[in-house]
């Protein structure tokens, strides 16, 4: 895996953008702590972890809207950064996507919460 | 989609018979065949460009969400149990959601206990039995994950008035006075 030719922060922008602009994805995660993230010179990504090296993966933990399939909707937010990598950074286009869906909101549902007190 | 064979508990509207959910139930079959889950307690599905992994709490959350949405339940928890339940869970912020609400969750399966106060005329059992449906329904259809068992422990009565059971017993009569 040549991680040189990508900065994980570079991958990680692209990926945040691509997850939350995905359908039922309320937010990203970022932790108890706010400890989930990609670290970079001087900055970082929350939500997003951009591993490299020999097992280079894309950890993405999100907040699901409730009210949709939560496997489809993780298809979906794979599919999404497969093809943003795919448009604005080939070279890190192969890499697994994994999703974690670490909560759920109510606050930000739709058809679920109508009806109840 | 197999029958999950629970028990439905009325234990009744005494304070005392508040017990810990589950304690008398052994959901252990779902945990018992994911020995693949490879440590983690969350279910994950493995696809072909990445895993997707969903926690605990989301499981739990759906499972709370979807009790409180059937007529008739008045809340979740109860007892001493809920009242320390819902302190804690005001100060922790969300987690009172799920207050009430425990599950186990392996790689393809999920095993959930619910206790709740149910409101006053209604029928427990068939309270009970819609919310164990419910609960199937919104955790399959939204996790994938196959639900074992629901099991139901009604902890309290609720009545329509805001009044508790014991409302004789904290209004004591006022003793006659004894001097003019």
């Amino acid at each position: 895996m040549a991680s040189g030719v990508w900065s994980p922060i570079a991958v990680a922008r692209i990926v945040a953008t691509a997850v939350e602009t995905t359908p039922g994805v309320v937010s990203l995660h970022t932790g108890a702590l706010g400890e989930i993230a990609t670290y970079g010179g001087g900055t970082r990504v929350p939500g997003v972890v951009v591993g490299r090296g020999e097992q280079a993966a894309v950890d993405v933990h999100v907040v699901a809207a409730m009210g949709r399939p939560l496997n489809a909707l993780a298809d979906e937010v794979r599919n999404r950064v497969a093809q943003r990598l795919n448009a604005e950074l080939p070279a890190a286009a192969a890499m697994p996507v994994h999703v974690h869906v670490a909560d759920v909101s109510t606050e930000a549902s739709g058809a679920l919460m109508v009806g109840t007190p | 989609m197999s029958d999950p064979s629970s028990s439905t508990q009325p234990v009744g509207s005494s304070r005392r018979g508040a017990s810990t959910p589950g304690s008398s139930s052994s959901p252990s079959s779902a945990s018992s065949s994911s020995s693949s889950s490879s440590g983690s307690q969350m279910a994950k599905l493995q696809t072909e460009h990445g895993t997707t992994t969903i926690a605990d709490s989301v499981v739990a959350k759906i499972a709370a969400l979807a009790a409180r949405e059937v007529e008739g339940v008045a809340d979740l928890g109860g007892g001493v149990g809920g009242a320390m339940g819902s302190v804690v869970g005001r100060i922790r912020g969300s987690e009172h959601q799920t207050s009430g609400v425990g599950v186990e969750v392996g790689a393809t399966q999920a095993a959930v206990d619910v206790a709740m106060k149910v409101l006053y005329p209604a029928s427990l059992h068939q309270v009970a039995e819609a919310v164990r449906g419910n609960i199937i329904d919104r955790i399959e259809s939204m996790t994938g994950l196959e639900v074992t068992e629901v099991n139901v422990t009604v902890t309290d009565l609720s009545f329509p008035g805001g009044q508790d059971e014991d409302q004789e017993s904290s209004q004591p009569e006022p003793a006659p006075s004894r001097v003019q």
